[in-house]
Formats: C-alpha cells, sequence, structure tokens
C-alpha cells in the first residue's frame, strides 16, 4: 500500500533525528565532554549511584575484572557530608600514647622482612602537612613512590581519606617537574590512564572507590626512580563540648563482605591477589612482618582565639607555639607507623561558645557555614522515659579487646537505666539474636538476666550488620518510650549503602548512636548511622574506658534535644543549604550548616524549635556583619557537602539523574567524586620497556584488629 | 512533498552539522605529546603572563598541565578545572621575586592525549605579559609539540 | 461474535442455519453481480478525487485546498505523529544552542559550537590605573581582571598592608593573598557570568 505523505513526512523527520540520537550516543564515548550516561549507575536494590568498580582489584596484572568501560559495578556513592560536623560526638576514641617499636627489622630499606625474604615496597613514604584556620582544614599528602626493583613497576595503594574531604588539587612530580593532574568524568580518566600505562607513559591515577577509601595508581615508574604525588584537600573539623578535632586516617581497616557482594573492599594476604573476589582489594602484611612505609605529619594550627589545651593520644607528638593562637603539632620521629588514625585535639578560650559565621565570596556567588551552638535553656530539663536497644557486632574483627570493651559499655548503660525505661540486647555477626523476644523493663532482675546474656557474647564469624539493623527496628515502638538504639561496632563491612538505606527506611521515630570500637575503625559508616539515625557517634580506642564514655552518653541523653529546626535566615537569601533536613540540637553538640548566599545579611539569625513538645525560639548573634570571618575554601567544602547530600539521597530515593548532577558538581568544583578522577600523565617521554609488573602496596592490620580473623590467605 | 524533504534535510543537515565534531582519541588509536608553550619577552624580563590555549580540531584531551623551566615558573600555572572539560583553557602565572627569565622562555608545558590520525592543530593567544613592575609589555607566545626523544 | 480466519473449515461445523439458507449465501458469495462501467467508472473518479484532495493542496479545478481543509482531510493519528515530531526537532535545536551552563541539570555536556565564536575579553588601562571591581555583585563590564592585576595585588602586598577596599575583591573586609589568588583564579576562568 502507498504510505501517505504524512507517513513519509513523519518517517523523514524521525529518522534523522533518530540518527542524530544513536550518532550522539556513540560519539559521547569519544568526546572530550561526555554526556550524562546512566549505565555507569547500573540499578540494584540498595542503591542507584554505582560508581566504584574500577575492576582493577590489585595487581600481578591480573586484568580488570570488568574491563574498561563495561560499566560501573554496584556500590554506591555515598558521599555522606561533613556528618562530623552535624553530629553529636560522644567520645573519640583516645589512647596512650604508644611506645614505638625499636625491634623492627629493615628500618632504612625500602623492604618487607618475612622470615628470610625480603619483599620490597613502592611507597617509601607518606607527608601530611595540615594547615587550620578556624574549623577549616587544608591539608597536603605527599605519597613518594619509589621503584627498588629493576624493572618498571605500577604501584597500587588503596588507602583512607576523611569521609568529608573535598579533593581539589592533584600533582605529580617527577624530578623536578611538577605536573598538575586534571579532574575528568572517572571512566575517562581511567582510559586515559590505561592508554598511558599500555604505551609506556608515566602516569598517575586516583579514584574514589568508597568515601574515605581511595585508590592511588602510578604506571611506569622505572628502575630506582621516584614518583611523588601531591593531593590537598579542605574539610571541616569536628566539634563538641568546647573541643574541636582533627583526624587523618592512616590505614584502611578489613572489611566483611556480604556473600555476592563485588563492590565492597575485600582484606587479602600479602600477594593473594583476587582472593576475596571483590573489585578493590587491600592487601595486608601479616603478623611480625613490616614495611618501612612511615608517615610524618604536622599540623599548624591558627585558632584565632587562645589555645587553651591540646591533646593527642593516638601518636608521640611534638609541639610548638609561635603564639597563644597559634599551634605546630609534629608526629615523634619514633612513631611513624602508619597503622592507627591520628587524632589531635585542642580547646579554645572562652566558655560562652557564640554561634558562628563562615562565608566566602566568588565570582559564583557567596557560600556560607554556620556552626548554631544549642541554648542553656535546655539544660535543666530531664528526659523522658527510654527503650534502649544494644546492639552489638560480634563479627570477627571485633575478637579480642574490641568485643570485651563493648560489653563492658553495654554492662554499664545496663546499670544506668532508669525506672521506668526498658531495654533489648542484640547481637549479630553472620545472624541475629537477642536477649527476649521483647524488650525488658529495667528492673533488677531483668538487668541481671541481661549481664549474663552478655558475658556468654563473643566474637566470631562475618559481619551481616544488616541483620542487626532489622532485628533493633523492626519490632513494634513503644508509644510510651523514646527509643534509643545503640550500635556498638568497628564497621569494617563492604555494603555501607545497604546498611544505610535499610537504616533510613526503618528508623521512625527511633534515635540511633553508634559507638565505634577500634583504632581505625570505618568512621565514614558510624558517622552516617548517627546522621541518617539523627543520634550521634562515640569512638572507643582499643585503650579507652568503656564503661566512662557510656556514662558520658548517658549524661548527655539526660537532656532533651532542640528538635525539629527551622532558621530564619533575616536578610540572607540562601539556597541549596545542606543538610536539607536539619539535625537535633543536643546540649554540647553543634549543628552545622553550609549553603549559599545571595544580598546583605541581616543582623540576627532566628532558629525555632520544639523543645520537650513546645515551641521555642532562640535567637542567634551571629558575627554576620563581620565578614572577616572567610575562608576561601567553603566553596570546596560547600560541593563537598552537596555531593554528599546528593549520594545519600540515592540511598533511599532512586533517581537516575542523581549521579549526572553529582558528575556535574563534581567537574564544576573541580573535586574528586564517585564519578570523577584525576589523571596526570607525563607525555614528554614514553618509557622504556613493557608496562611492568603491577605492585601493590601492602599494609599493617590497624593496630588492635585480629589479621587470623579478617583477612583471607591462600 | 518535495518541501516536507527540503525540511527533513534541512533539519538533517543541521543536526548532523551539530554532531559532525572530531572523536576524541580512542583506546589503541592514540598518542601522548607534550606541547611546550614559550613566551618571548625579548630583553624585559618576565614577571607574570596570561594566555589562551585552544585544540582547535578536536582531536586532543589535556591530561596533564606542567610549570615552566625556570624557577619562577616552575609551579604549574592557574588554569580553570571547568575549562578543561572543553579542551579550551587559560593558563596564567606570575612570581613577585627578583629572579625573572627573559627572552624566550617555555612557561609551561600541557600534555595531552591526541588521536593518531591526524596532526594536533592548536591555538595559542596571549592575553598578558607584565614586566617586575606590573606594567603591561610586547611579548610572543609560541608553542611546538616537543619531539619523543 | 467469533471471527474464524478459514471460512471454509469453519462455515460448514459453525453455521447451524438451515441447509437452504447456506446454500443461497453461498451461491451469493460465488456470483458476481454486474457493474454498469459507466457506474464502475463514476465510482473510480469520486475515489481518485478523494484520495487526490488528501495527497495535495489541489482541487479539481486546479486551485488550493484551504489549509484548513486541507488538515481536515489528515488521518488524526497521522497529524498527531507529525506534530510530535516536529515538537521534538524543534525542542532538541533549542537545545543544542542554549548556553551550556544552563543546561547543566539536564546532564549533558555538549560542547556548544558558538563557544567558539564568543570573543575573547578586552583589555585596556595600564597597570597604575588597574582598579579591580569587587566581585560580589558581579564583575565591573568596563573591564575585566587578569594576571596583572593579581601579580600587582601581591606585589603591593609584598610591602605592607594594603588598605584600599577596592582591591577587597572577595568581599572579606581585608586586603591579603586570598584576593590576589581570588583575581587569578578569575583570571583564568573560561565562562564568565556562568554560576555553578
Amino acid at each position: 500500500m502507498k504510505p501517505s505523505a504524512w507517513t513519509c513526512s513523519a518517517l523523514i523527520t524521525l529518522v534523522p533525528i533518530g540518527l542524530s540520537i544513536v550518532l550522539l550516543s556513540g560519539c559521547a564515548e569519544n568526546r572530550s565532554v561526555r554526556t550524562a550516561s546512566v549505565a555507569e549507575a547500573p540499578p540494584d536494590s540498595a542503591a542507584i549511584l554505582a560508581p566504584g568498580g574500577w575492576g582493577k582489584g590489585v595487581p600481578n596484572s591480573v586484568p580488570p575484572k570488568h574491563g574498561m568501560g563495561s560499566g560501573l559495578s554496584s556500590r554506591t556513592a555515598g558521599v555522606v557530608p561533613v556528618s562530623s560536623e552535624e553530629l553529636w560526638i560522644i567520645a573519640r576514641g583516645s589512647e596512650p600514647m604508644i611506645q614505638p617499636e625499636k625491634d623492627t627489622p629493615g628500618s632504612g630499606e625500602l623492604m618487607a622482612e618475612i622470615g628470610d625474604q625480603e619483599v620490597p615496597m613502592p611507597l617509601k613514604h607518606t607527608d601530611v602537612h595540615a594547615s587550620i584556620s578556624g574549623y577549616i582544614g587544608v591539608v597536603q599528602v605527599t605519597q613518594q613512590f619509589l621503584n627498588p626493583y629493576s624493572s618498571k613497576i605500577e604501584a597500587v595503594y588503596v588507602f583512607p581519606l576523611p569521609h568529608n574531604a573535598a579533593i581539589n588539587e592533584f600533582i605529580m612530580t617527577i624530578g623536578e617537574r611538577r605536573i598538575r593532574g586534571i579532574i575528568r568524568q572517572r571512566q575517562d580518566a581511567q582510559r586515559i590512564y590505561q592508554e598511558a600505562k599500555r604505551q609506556g607513559y608515566v602516569a598517575s591515577l586516583l579514584t574514589e572507590e568508597l568515601p574515605n577509601v581511595f585508590m592511588q595508581s602510578v604506571a611506569n615508574i622505572e628502575p630506582g626512580k621516584e614518583i611523588d604525588v601531591d593531593i590537598r584537600y579542605f574539610q571541616t573539623l569536628a566539634f563538641a563540648d568546647g573541643w574541636y578535632e582533627f583526624v587523618f586516617p592512616m590505614v584502611v581497616g578489613p572489611r566483611f563482605n556480604p556473600a555476592g557482594m563485588k563492590a565492597g573492599i575485600g582484606a587479602v594476604a600479602r600477594g593473594a591477589s583476587g582472593l576475596s573476589g571483590q573489585n578493590t582489594e587491600v592487601q595486608y602484611l601479616k603478623p611480625g612482618e613490616r614495611s618501612t612505609h612511615d608517615v610524618s605529619l604536622t599540623v599548624e594550627l591558627d585558632a584565632g582565639v587562645p589555645i587553651e589545651e591540646f591533646e593527642c593520644k593516638s601518636h608521640q607528638v611534638t609541639h610548638e607555639s609561635a603564639s597563644p593562637e597559634k599551634l605546630t603539632v609534629s608526629l615523634g620521629s619514633a612513631d611513624r607507623l602508619p597503622n592507627r588514625d591520628f587524632v589531635l585535639r585542642y580547646r579554645v578560650a572562652g566558655e560562652q561558645i557564640k554561634s558562628s559565621l563562615l562565608t566566602s565570596r566568588d565570582e559564583r556567588g557567596g557560600y556560607f557555614t554556620l556552626m548554631l551552638y544549642p541554648p542553656k535553656d535546655l539544660g535543666p530539663l530531664e528526659r523522658q522515659a527510654l527503650e534502649l536497644v544494644f546492639v552489638l557486632d560480634c563479627s570477627g574483627s571485633m575478637s579480642g579487646r574490641p568485643i570485651q570493651q563493648a560489653k563492658a559499655a553495654v554492662a554499664r548503660g545496663l546499670r544506668l537505666l532508669q525506672p521506668g525505661d526498658s531495654f533489648q540486647i542484640i547481637n549479630f555477626s553472620v545472624t541475629a539474636s537477642q536477649l527476649g523476644p521483647a524488650p525488658l523493663a529495667a528492673t533488677p532482675e531483668n538487668v541481671e538476666r541481661g549481664l549474663e546474656y552478655l558475658s556468654a557474647v563473643e566474637g566470631e564469624g562475618g559481619t551481616m550488620m544488616l541483620e542487626g539493623v532489622k532485628a533493633a527496628l523492626d519490632f513494634p515502638h513503644d508509644p510510651e518510650r523514646l527509643r534509643f538504639v545503640c550500635f556498638l561496632t568497628d564497621g569494617y563491612i563492604g555494603n555501607e549503602a545497604e546498611i544505610l538505606g535499610e537504616i533510613h527506611r526503618r528508623l521512625g521515630p527511633a534515635r540511633i548512636f553508634s559507638f565505634g570500637i577500634g583504632s581505625a575503625v570505618n568512621r565514614y559508616l558510624l558517622d552516617h548511622i548517627a546522621q541518617l539515625g539523627r543520634g550521634a557517634v562515640a569512638y572507643l580506642g582499643p585503650r579507652d574506658n568503656a564503661a566512662q564514655i557510656m556514662e558520658d552518653f548517658f549524661v548527655r541523653i539526660s537532656h532533651p534535644a532542640l528538635t525539629d529546626l527551622a532558621i530564619d535566615w533575616g536578610g540572607l537569601q540562601v539556597t541549596e543549604v545542606f543538610p536539607q533536613k536539619l539535625p537535633d540540637l543536643f546540649v554540647g553538640r553543634p549543628v552545622v550548616v553550609t549553603g549559599r548566599f545571595a544580598g546583605s545579611p541581616d543582623a540576627t539569625i532566628r532558629v525555632s524549635g520544639k523543645m520537650a513538645g513546645e515551641m521555642t525560639q532562640v535567637e542567634i548573634a551571629a558575627p554576620v556583619n563581620d565578614l572577616t570571618s572567610t575562608h576561601p575554601g567553603l566553596p570546596s567544602v560547600w560541593a563537598r557537602m552537596k555531593i554528599a547530600e546528593l549520594a545519600k539521597r540515592s540511598l533511599y530515593e532512586p533517581n537516575r539523574e542523581l549521579p549526572e548532577e553529582i558528575k556535574q558538581v563534581a567537574l564544576d568544583y573541580g573535586l574528586m567524586s564517585a564519578f570523577t578522577a584525576f589523571i596526570a600523565v607525563d607525555s614528554s617521554r614514553p618509557t622504556a620497556g613493557s608496562e611492568g609488573t603491577t605492585v601493590p602496596v601492602a599494609v599493617p592490620v590497624p593496630e588492635g584488629v585480629k589479621y587470623d580473623t579478617t583477612v583471607k590467605e591462600k | 512533498m518535495a518541501q516536507i524533504l527540503c525540511l527533513a534535510a534541512m533539519v538533517f543537515g543541521l543536526a548532523a552539522g551539530l554532531f559532525a565534531q572530531s572523536a576524541a582519541p580512542e583506546e589503541g588509536r592514540s598518542r601522548f605529546c607534550a606541547v611546550d608553550i614559550y613566551v618571548d619577552s625579548k630583553a624585559t624580563p618576565l614577571a607574570a603572563y596570561q594566555l589562551e590555549f585552544v585544540v582547535t580540531n578536536g582531536v586532543a584531551r589535556i591530561v596533564g598541565i606542567e610549570g615552566g623551566e625556570h624557577a619562577a615558573f616552575h609551579e604549574p600555572p592557574f588554569y580553570d578545572p571547568k575549562a578543561m572539560q572543553h579542551e579550551r583553557v587559560i593558563l596564567a602565572a606570575f612570581n613577585t621575586g627578583n629572579k625573572l627569565p627573559s627572552g624566550k622562555t617555555r612557561v609551561a608545558t600541557i600534555h595531552l592525549q591526541a588521536a593518531d590520525n591526524g596532526p594536533l592543530q592548536c591555538e595559542l593567544k596571549l592575553q598578558a605579559a607584565g614586566n617586575a613592575a606590573g606594567v603591561r609589555i610586547a611579548a610572543e607566545a609560541s608553542f611546538e609539540e616537543r619531539k619523543s626523544p | 461474535m467469533r471471527i474464524s480466519h478459514n471460512h471454509e473449515e469453519k462455515d460448514d461445523a459453525d453455521l447451524q442455519a438451515p441447509a437452504e439458507l447456506v446454500s443461497a449465501l453461498k451461491r451469493l458469495a460465488q456470483e458476481r453481480p454486474f457493474v454498469p462501467p459507466t457506474v464502475d467508472e463514476v465510482v473510480f473518479r469520486a475515489a481518485q478525487q478523494h484520495l487526490g484532495k488528501v495527497q495535495s493542496k489541489r482541487t479539481e479545478d486546479g486551485g488550493r485546498v484551504p489549509f484548513i481543509q486541507f488538515l481536515r482531510l489528515i488521518p488524526r493519528w497521522k497529524a498527531w505523529l507529525a506534530a510530535g515530531t516536529t515538537v521534538i526537532a524543534i525542542a532538541f535545536l533549542v537545545y543544542q544552542f542554549f548556553p551550556s551552563e544552563s543546561r547543566r541539570t539536564l546532564g549533558v555536556g555538549f560542547r556548544n559550537p558558538l563557544d567558539f565564536a564568543r570573543g575573547g575579553p578586552v583589555r585596556e588601562g595600564a597597570a597604575s590605573d588597574r582598579t579591580p571591581a569587587p566581585m560580589q555583585g558581579g564583575l565591573s563590564h568596563e573591564r575585566r581582571l587578569d594576571i596583572l592585576d593579581a601579580f600587582i595585588l601581591a606585589k603591593r602586598l609584598q610591602g605592607g598592608p594594603v588598605q584600599e577596599r577596592r582591591w577587597d575583591v572577595n568581599g572579606d573586609g581585608v586586603v591579603d593573598e586570598r584576593d590576589v589568588r581570588a583575581i587569578a583564579v578569575e583570571a583564568v576562568r573560561l565562562d564568565k557570568g556562568g554560576r555553578s
């Protein structure tokens, strides 16, 4: 049948458009500017964002499991914001100074001693220099890679950074030459790197595997040559109860990954690559093995007001002060083993802590960060009856000191319960089990039952935290009591997105408090559990007094919070404020809000909220007219928080546009993210020979973690 | 009917023209090259420069920016990260010290990944050059693809 | 009503009519009625005319069919298809020429061909007359900042504090190295007036 004219015209118009779309899709892969690719984020039940899965695994020339351009595996971007400022941090995890080991073998040589066998390591040294002004830090990390072999190598190093780090600079140094890296879409950067590697050029690639875990790859390091990689990031410091805290994580703890998961971080013995089945692996040195990779760290602090006190219980440090407002802290020369987080806390003068506003303006507009402190009025009020649910991680990584601490904390908590309270104890490893079918009234007899149940708990098996979450939140809520759920864990899991998504779905009216136990816990997970759960986080180091920390916790929850916060910004025209949902305002813990603004700031910012069921308004006399409170890093900090907020939304709000929005923000501000990466190539000269062997940097197991129960061996 | 065909041809031609951009380098068919950027300030010591660099035939991507040979411009210059996505970049640097280069000086090197099947076409435009007093000076900018050893 | 695709097979099985009726119907199907040629021709011409009106705008007398009447002759589904296609084509073309910054949320990073058509900034003024405009509220349209501005400020700061507020480009109330960096960042920014 002869087609009608309109049919012909419709086809003639549709075909070129259709071809154009096809051309566009095909050309998009070859463009310098990439289109959104929803295929990058294959949806799964847990998260729509799927950033990781470079598929490299680790080394020994094992080809990437998924190959380049094959799409990203299912893992969340989960780039949650500067959670520490929004969190109530009850305790930070302190340790007495560690005596340096004086009998370490191989010092001065880039070797690891394994019995009679010496294994060279390609990472010689990491230097950290932090400059803190106000509560924003600028941190420069320099990783020195050195090839001790007689042939070319590719070094691969999986390492942690604070999950709120806004990484915006990347420089590769070869001899005297410094080459600035370019932020590109992740897949583009990976392709460029692979091609440069194949053709023999020295190249560096920095990718984000998880919000607090990164992978640095350096290709074609010639024998005896050194390549330095400089990374710079901004971060905001945690603050609570008058203390600021700067944390620099040094080692990724061994994670447990549920069966079937491939997008986690695998923990394998040195040389046992591919054993975990995960796309990204960290190789660990065995007990007794040491590499001479060491760390130097300096923090230069300019508080702007006199510093009254500081402490660093995680490491030996030296310090000097040029003035009362300034302080320089450095790692002691004998304490440079990177097997635990560096934690520096300091307190500034002034009992009356005032809310503060930091601003920054550039050609893109205005950015602000507001730190809100709770009013004193909250102090005298008493709390409601509680339903306390203690959830203990009894997996293998908790074996030994960590589980003992967890049990001590719970035992203390049971004894602090008041008449009218109720409690439940749940422990999880591979499965979850609990004290009873329902919460028990906090009578002396029931508390004894709880203590007896607690005494039998031990650490072994995998970490199916999801089972613990379900058990803690699924049973019916008692409307007469506030349900507070206390998670005690080291957070060594690989399915953070799944856990956080479940918490969001099941939270209801409960509050969640997370207690991180160990020397190198998964702060990203623990901070986010507390943030999503509208609670707080506490960190317990191996030698901390767990009972004391639980007591502090009970003191804090004894006062109600200012809930349902709303802010009247006055003359400030604010947009894109994060967090979008304001957390509760607890005594001793500020709420930090960041956003963009236009217009002239007013003299007063008003905060309203519910206190003990009644609406209250508080005026914050923020020094908004004092524009000396500025920091140039605010745009990057804001952008990082926006990325984190978008990633967090993806956990429970499937939206295919979110990955592209994240990518665009990251590119606009030149930031690392799950969808962007830094690439630097020295294209001036190809190196001779083949690509060389890929050598992963093996790291020590975090202090206090048992190697046998956490690391896979052949 | 003829009118409809003409309209469709216009649409198609326009769309095709919009998309008629050269493909960026692909795996296995690309090369890496370094383009040295020079500023010749003649006899005057060069204290600051600003120039715009563009890859005009769309066959290359910027994969690194390196500083210059003289100590005054050793650090990688300022640039706009967003501009990198378009393979067009403004580079700028300055030095307030006393030891400044004069004559023809390599002030920066741009590392590129280029398609293997064609010459690199770039444009360079010097936007500003200044002496130690901050006075604008006459200077010439040039670029040269570095030959691999 | 049950529809059979094979009348010959189904007829005998499905029909329950009297045999005489069945026979009569079969004879009817087999017979071809005689149609006079004149009737045939009239019908044929009428069909041609009808189809011709749909395919062209010419009427029987050679004149043009009014557009409205022409539209009414178009089958509805074809009209909707054509309209939808046109809308898509127009939207696509408009999208292509829209500024890249405004397309950001749509997540497409096409390189706008018009980017290269935009001219560069105009440089005017001697170094001593340089007066950077404050960045808050937008840049001055008279002159754009360049690296020499940053350099001059850096040099002046080497000699001590700078009091002129016009150098406080980031509006923090202080003239310091942050302003130097802010000027340098602005100098290398490619797209002016864009907002992230």
